[in-house]
């Protein structure tokens, strides 16, 4: 879990610790805590670049040889009690009184059964990755993001955004950017930013279709609908995100639609809706359900091939191109390939 | 003295992207700050480092030479600052 000495900031330790009216030993404690502090700040970074050595490595062997069955990862939550992560740790959170507790577990579950039936993924690290969940994060703190390690999910504010674990494919979402880190491990800038986004409101929205048992056709396409609230909602904005229609004027957050309008430094959240767009557009060619052919192009696209840090949207695309070819049905085939023809890639 | 602005960035909701319909930031002048809390901020700017992360604070800095914008960690920002982030919708 996230290292406590960081509550403590490197100024301060560094003061305390040539503070001469402090004792010896006690300077010597806060030098010695700020020398630790700064190890556990670059652990992490040190985490991130050993995740990426090692993704690269274990890519090259088949998971036959090195997995264990696919069984459900071990899921804790924590109460951040409306403070900073990562919160106390829930007792029998699956049975917990509180509402917010129960579905950021049973949701996070979920997702891990979805990715193992559907993928044959072994959580998010396809290595059993306990599911790590803080709830109640901050005041009013109308976001959920996923920091590395876990995710961190706010309450929302009652207005705009309401409890972001009400919404599934919000767990959906944060829980692949973890799936990401494992495998591909796009970056968070420029196109690569682009995918990492779209490719978790890709699987976000292939689990909320699975749970509700929809097809291509019955499935809405939002992102964030279940998160709206009552002002958002008044004001007639009935998602964050649109897949099928990202530039539509009922999105909180419109996107571009077409490479076209794509620039270097893009707000890869702003970026996204180009390679979404594409999915949806593939996904109602091919028909049935979005996991049956598209779903499993992407989810190969995104793992079958170690790190690739940088992608290009092109290279993202030819990629799933060229799976769907081997897919051996003209129909994947040829919507993938107009699907991504049709967002200017 | 100076004034912040701090914009939340990332995550599952990010606000102020073109065309978006909310946004998330907060505006503080330097001397509201603790002594504290200005010492963090001004050891943030005088060390930025680059941020690969999927949630973080932009945080610019407005002083009479100019404007410096920072990327930093959530865990790195004061909780002044994270604070005083408001969502507000068109």
């Amino acid at each position: 879990m996230t290292c406590h000495c960081l509550i403590v900031p490197q100024d301060v330790l560094k003061r305390f610790a040539s503070d001469p009216e402090l004792s010896e030993e006690i300077r010597k404690i806060f030098d010695f805590t700020s020398d630790v502090s700064d190890d556990v700040r670059d652990v992490r970074e040190a985490r991130r670049k050993l995740t990426h050595t090692v993704e690269n490595f274990l890519s090259l062997t088949p998971r036959a040889l090195v997995s264990a069955p696919c069984t459900p990862p071990p899921s804790e939550v924590y109460d951040c009690q409306h403070g900073s992560l990562p919160g106390v740790r829930v007792a029998n959170p699956t049975t917990s009184a509180d509402a917010t507790v129960k579905r950021a577990v049973d949701e996070a579950t979920a997702v891990a059964k979805f990715y193992c039936d559907i993928f044959k993924r072994d959580s998010i690290d396809d290595r059993n990755l306990t599911l790590i969940s803080s709830v109640h994060y901050l005041t009013n703190f109308n976001n959920a993001f996923w920091n590395g390690s876990q995710m961190a999910y706010g309450d929302g504010d009652g207005q705009i955004f309401v409890d972001f674990t009400l919404g599934n494919d919000v767990i959906g979402h944060e829980l692949t950017h973890g799936v990401t880190q494992y495998s591909a491990a796009f970056v968070y800038s420029n196109e690569a930013g682009g995918l990492n986004e779209s490719v978790s409101d890709v699987f976000g929205s292939m689990f909320r279709q699975w749970q509700a048992g929809q097809d291509v056709n019955s499935a809405d396409w939002l992102i964030g609908h279940d998160i709206m609230g009552p002002v958002a909602k008044a004001r007639g904005y009935t998602c964050l995100r649109d897949m099928a229609n990202p530039a539509a004027t009922h999105c909180l957050a419109p996107q571009p639609t077409n490479f076209s309008q794509y620039h270097a430094g893009m707000d890869p959240h702003y970026s996204s809706g180009i390679p979404n767009l594409a999915f949806y557009k593939a996904c109602k060619a091919a028909g049935g359900q979005s996991w049956d052919a598209v779903g499993q192009i992407w989810y190969k696209a995104l793992t079958g091939f170690g790190t690739s840090p940088n992608m290009l949207m092109s290279g993202f695309a030819n990629r799933t191109r060229t799976l769907a070819t081997n897919v051996g049905n003209a129909t994947i085939k040829n919507a993938v390939d107009n699907a991504w023809t049709a967002v200017g890639l | 003295m100076g004034n912040l602005i701090i914009q939340e960035v990332g995550g599952f909701a990010t606000g102020g992207t073109p065309g978006a319909h909310f946004r998330k930031e907060g505006r503080l002048a330097l001397s509201d700050l603790s002594a504290e809390d200005r010492e963090r901020v001004s050891a943030m700017f005088a060390n930025p480092k680059p941020v690969n992360a999927n949630f973080y604070y932009k945080i610019t800095l407005e002083g009479p030479s100019g404007q410096q914008t920072i990327e930093v960690l959530p865990e790195a920002v004061p909780a002044t600052l994270i604070a005083s982030v408001k969502t507000t919708l068109d």
